[in-house]
């Protein structure tokens, strides 16, 4: 077996007849092997045999790398680590040929020397790599439920069933709603700290009394939203006979009200938990004889059971009156009179006089929930509510992993919906601590404590909760279980203190050498494609049959947030004409902030290369969705092009 | 064999047969999402899809990001995607549908058979094409089989069809999914109007229901075509705004300004009486007179319609189907359970549902279904995928 910087590379082909039609697997495996590495060829139809194949060669003489090409259906079955015992883990690279085929059907020859780059690009990065030593760890089959409101019980009592253990959180005195029998209530306290990984936190909660920790494997923050004022005077506020919704008894409601008037969307539209509310006090008044006029802008219906109670408001008899400017409420001796102009009826002004008026209260987020976001270091949405809008995570995840969020304080809910959603976390915290224990690499990265000057950049940059301060201060804590691998931390590091060891700069920087070389005397087109999205546009892409360039080098990243300057300018150094670093779109990236730094840092180069008299137009940064296969050829192509039309200038 | 089983535990042949415990039956947001959620409770999964690809609608949905995401979750479902194939525990079946349903609960017999529509065959994944019928021994069914959007030319007023530049937002995403924007309106035209609630909220067509995501997509889609041609002007005629979810209070009052909304939703559709372009009667608040207004283009905003199958489908299985054509739940915005046991409804086979709503709906199946009750504790595989 020949060796590679005495590093034995092992390159899997499996490949199906996908593949076959424009490269053949036993070509390739002739130009593999005549780099010396050692090559074997699998047919992928049935993968499962072509993935045991693998297994077991790595198994029988453990190699320093493994190359996994071939077609998707066998890739993402190859696990992310292969472990081997008394050895530690191998962590193979993944090439998906036949996509990177399909684009190349026409011509056969790029095709092959296409392939033949990209398995370069994964075996150099193999070289660099470094075995992972995996550790079992125990998972607690406990979770905590932070929030005692209606969301809170619902889920605890789900959780229950499931038969977890259940800690709720009351930071108050009493539950605000009374906790299912089973669930162990802890009131008068605050969440503190959450440190661990998902499977087993350490949760910090501090009492009057002193701090507890308790572990927990799973975190539901269930807050509810607070009320805020409606936009009303003080005085019309002031008036008895104008009754805030929430203030509604449930027991007595509106009985004896002969006219009822209920003014909404005063603060914008009202949520579908409202409108709800809303429906039913009129539909009751309607019932005991009132006369009951509404006051609306728009109605939320949403969904098909909010237009059946909206079709039976508009059956009882209630007057529906749909404003087009805020309407005048003003309380009179025999009543409050509401002045508004319909939209439908135009200029005529409507007045109203009611013996009772119901106004609504804005939902607004707790100040408990912007603790809460602070300590987890989780960002707050736009509106201040929890749980980042990113729709990685959404409906109920967060960046952290093991930390759900349920009830009003981190989105609007209908009944039914807060009652579904309650379920569904449920089942999310089941599902992640159904097993007993997990495997999970032993570190992953090496802090060099010598040279950090305890920043904390890196741990404000982990939205994960990868990273924690010790209790004393005096250093960080990395936690491999709870970490993406998004190598943010790495790259923000202003001390260079962290290293990664997942994925580490020796290795990329091999693939970027090993990219940027030019092919058959033409300079390629180095494209840094981050995993979450720019990838899988480039899989659909190739499932739609679209042409790209054989000029065009990818070279997959976890995350943009790995991508420093340092990655670009190494690929324009080893001879690619350009550098496009593909992230998600801002705001769509898993660890939230890997994207911007991709950004930034491809935008600094740019300013750099402009400073020294060459063309910024080198280095591309662009967001990308996993849905812009067509997008994404448009711009590879592009730089391909342009590329080609520069070398065609320089060599006059 | 059926009544012999008790329930809701697994017999042993049924857990030694390695074809999945559950099935799961589309291969959409919803189904993806069961799917998902079920393995990671332990089971073995079949997931059926009728098509040659997975992900449903979301394969014609285009990304909305502007200068930044707009969290329209069309990628998401590419995510989960991913997942379900990576997943061991997961066999998938496309171009496959399911025909008979024997047995009960806990101990199903599964016929399923090739869907006959070679169109549209995954070249990545040729592979999970099913070829032959099978019968299949499954403990549980989960039903995902999705909505189709409606179909405008039911509504010959709106004259989708006589009108090229009559187009409805499915159309339009399509457009901008393969970049071809530029072909939905020219440089000269500037003046685009979308029409809400088309095939909703229509009680005479039996549809008296919002179908929850329309009003979201014609806002997103209008900001998107601004960010492209931002010399646009939008009109969005409407009946009640629906302005629900994580951020879009935010989203819609940013614009307000940007957007004309008009309330009252044009019935008709002419064209102009000179020159290029199309008129609608709308009521003019303003002027309080009915009068005409003229655009460029007209984007009808479709709803969520039940699957032309979906009755035959019901017959088959012995499931009861509701008033409005989508299958119908035991409890109706509960539990997931359908009218038979063992059978549960997922995402808009059951009922109109915007893609947040259809993935909690999964999730919670997913969870009243819980886990299975013979699986031995396990170690559970490593979560990071991060493994380049």
């Amino acid at each position: 077996m020949a060796n590679v910087q005495n590093k034995k590379i092992v390159v899997f082909i499996a490949h199906n007849q996908a593949m076959e039609e424009s490269l053949s697997a036993n070509a390739l495996a002739k130009e593999v092997a005549d780099r010396g590495w050692t090559v074997s060829v699998a047919a992928a139809d049935p993968e499962q045999d072509a993935l045991e194949m693998l297994l077991e060669i790595c198994r029988k003489q453990p190699p320093d790398g493994v190359v996994a090409a071939g077609p998707r259906s066998f890739l993402d079955r190859v696990p992310p680590v292969i472990e081997i015992e008394g050895y530690g883990g191998l962590r193979p690279v993944p090439v998906n040929l036949v996509e990177r085929c399909a684009f190349l059907r026409r011509a056969k020859d790029d095709a092959l020397s296409s392939a033949v780059r990209q398995i370069e690009v994964a075996a150099a990065r193999c070289v660099a790599r470094q075995p992972i030593e995996m550790v079992e760890r125990s998972i607690q089959r406990v979770a905590l439920v932070v929030g005692t409101g209606n969301s809170g019980a619902l889920v605890a009592t789900h959780l229950l069933t499931a038969g977890l253990k259940v800690i709720a959180l009351a930071y108050g005195e009493q539950p605000r709603t009374p906790m299912p029998e089973g669930a162990e209530v802890i009131a008068t306290a605050r969440l503190h700290a959450l440190s661990g990984f998902p499977g087993d936190f350490q949760a910090f909660i501090t009492r009057p009394d002193g701090t507890l920790v308790k572990r927990v494997g799973a975190v539901v923050i269930a807050q509810e939203a607070q009320r805020g004022r409606p936009s009303l005077s003080d005085a019309v506020l002031a008036d008895k006979r104008v009754i805030r919704l929430n203030d509604l008894s449930t027991s007595t409601g509106n009985q004896g009200v002969r006219s009822l008037g209920i003014l909404l969307d005063l603060g914008g539209p009202e949520s579908r938990a409202v409108s709800t509310l809303v429906q039913q006090a009129a539909l009751e008044a309607a019932a005991d004889g009132a006369t009951v006029t509404v006051f609306y802008r728009h109605m939320a219906v949403h969904g098909r059971a909010g237009q059946f109670e909206y079709d039976k408001l508009r059956e009882s008899g209630v007057h529906m009156i749909r404003y087009d400017r805020a309407p005048v409420v003003e309380p009179q001796d025999n009543g409050v009179r509401v002045s508004a102009h319909d939209m439908i009826l135009g200029e005529a002004e409507i007045n109203t006089t009611v013996e009772r008026l119901i106004v609504t209260d804005p939902v607004l987020p707790s100040p408990i929930s912007s603790e809460l976001a602070r300590l987890l270091n989780q960002p707050v949405d736009r509106e201040g509510f929890l749980q980042p809008a990113n729709v990685r995570h959404l409906p109920v995840g967060s960046p952290r992993k093991g930390v759900y969020f349920a009830g009003s304080g981190h989105r609007n809910l209908s009944e039914n919906e807060a009652w579904r959603e309650a379920v569904a976390v449920a089942g999310q915290v089941t599902a992640l601590l159904s097993a007993s224990s997990m495997l999970a690499p032993k570190a992953l990265v090496q802090h060099n404590r010598e040279v950090c000057a305890m920043c904390l950049t890196c741990l404000r940059s982990c939205y994960h909760g990868a990273i924690s301060l010790a209790e004393d201060g005096s250093t960080i804590h990395f936690e491999p279980g709870a970490c993406w691998e998004c190598g943010l931390c790495a790259s923000v590091c202003p001390q260079r203190a962290i290293t990664r060891l997942f994925s580490p700069e020796a290795e990329l920087r091999a693939a970027v050498r090993a990219a940027g070389k030019p092919m058959n005397g033409e300079a390629p087109v180095v494209a840094f494609l981050c995993q979450n999205s720019p990838v899988l546009a480039l899989e659909r892409a190739g499932r739609l049959g679209l042409q790209l360039s054989p000029r065009v080098v990818v070279v997959e990243v976890p995350c943009a947030g790995y991508i420093s300057q340092t990655e670009v300018l190494a690929a324009l150094n080893a001879g690619a004409g350009r550098v496009v670093v593909a992230a998600c779109h801002e705001d769509n990236c898993r660890s939230l902030q890997g994207s911007t730094s991709a950004r930034d840092r491809s935008g600094q180069v740019r300013s750099d290369l402009k400073a020294l008299g060459l063309s910024p137009g080198r280095v591309e940064f662009e967001g990308l969705a996993a849905n812009e296969p067509y997008r994404l050829i448009e711009i590879l192509s592009g730089a391909a092009a342009a590329t080609r039309t520069e070398q065609e200038v320089a060599h006059g | 064999m059926a009544a012999e089983i008790e329930l809701p535990g697994l017999t042993e042949e049924v857990c030694m047969n390695g074809d999945g415990d559950i099935l799961v039956v589309g291969g959409g947001v919803a189904g993806l999402t069961a799917a998902e959620t079920l393995a990671d409770f332990g089971w073995r999964v079949l997931l059926l899809e009728k098509q040659g690809h997975l992900g449903g609608h979301s394969h014609h949905w285009a990304c909305m990001a502007t200068e930044a995401c707009n969290r329209c979750s069309a990628c998401a479902v590419c995510d989960r995607l991913r997942r379900v194939t990576s997943d061991a525990r997961i066999r998938i079946r496309t171009q496959a549908r399911l025909v008979t349903l024997e047995g009960s609960d806990g101990a199903f017999i599964a016929g399923i058979e090739p869907a006959g529509n070679s169109d549209s065959v995954c070249r990545s994944h040729p592979n999970f094409v099913l070829t032959a019928a099978e019968s299949v021994p499954v403990a549980k069914v989960v039903l995902a089989t999705g909505f189709t959007p409606f179909d405008p030319s039911e509504l010959p007023l709106l004259n989708y069809e006589r009108f090229g530049a009559v187009m409805s937002t499915v159309d339009v995403d399509d457009l901008i999914l393969q970049n071809r924007l530029t072909e939905f309106i020219t440089q000269q035209e500037n003046r685009v109007a979308f029409i809400q609630c088309v095939g909703s909220r229509d009680r005479e067509r039996g549809r008296d229901y919002c179908s929850q995501f329309c009003c979201k997509t014609s806002i997103r889609l209008a900001r998107k075509l601004l960010f492209e041609r931002p010399d646009l002007q939008i009109t969005i005629y409407y009946i009640d705004l629906q302005v629900n979810r994580k951020e879009f209070r935010t989203f819609f009052s940013e614009m307000q300004g940007k957007i004309r909304f008009v309330q009252g939703t044009p019935a008709e559709i002419l064209p102009a009486e000179q020159g290029p372009g199309l008129r609608v009667k709308v009521f003019n608040p303003e002027t309080n007179q009915i009068g005409y207004e003229t655009h460029d283009r007209v984007v009808l905003a479709v709803g969520q319609t039940p699957n032309a199958g979906t009755r035959r489908l019901a017959e088959r299985l012995n499931l009861a189907v509701g008033p409005d054509g989508f299958l119908a739940l035991a409890e109706p915005g509960r539990g997931a359970r359908s009218s038979r046991p063992g059978v549960y409804l997922a995402g808009a086979c059951a009922r109109p549902s915007d893609m947040a709503d259809s993935c909690l709906q999964a999730m919670a199946v997913a969870a009243e279904i819980g886990a299975p009750v013979n699986v031995t504790a396990t170690v559970r595989p490593l979560l990071a995928i991060g493994s380049y």
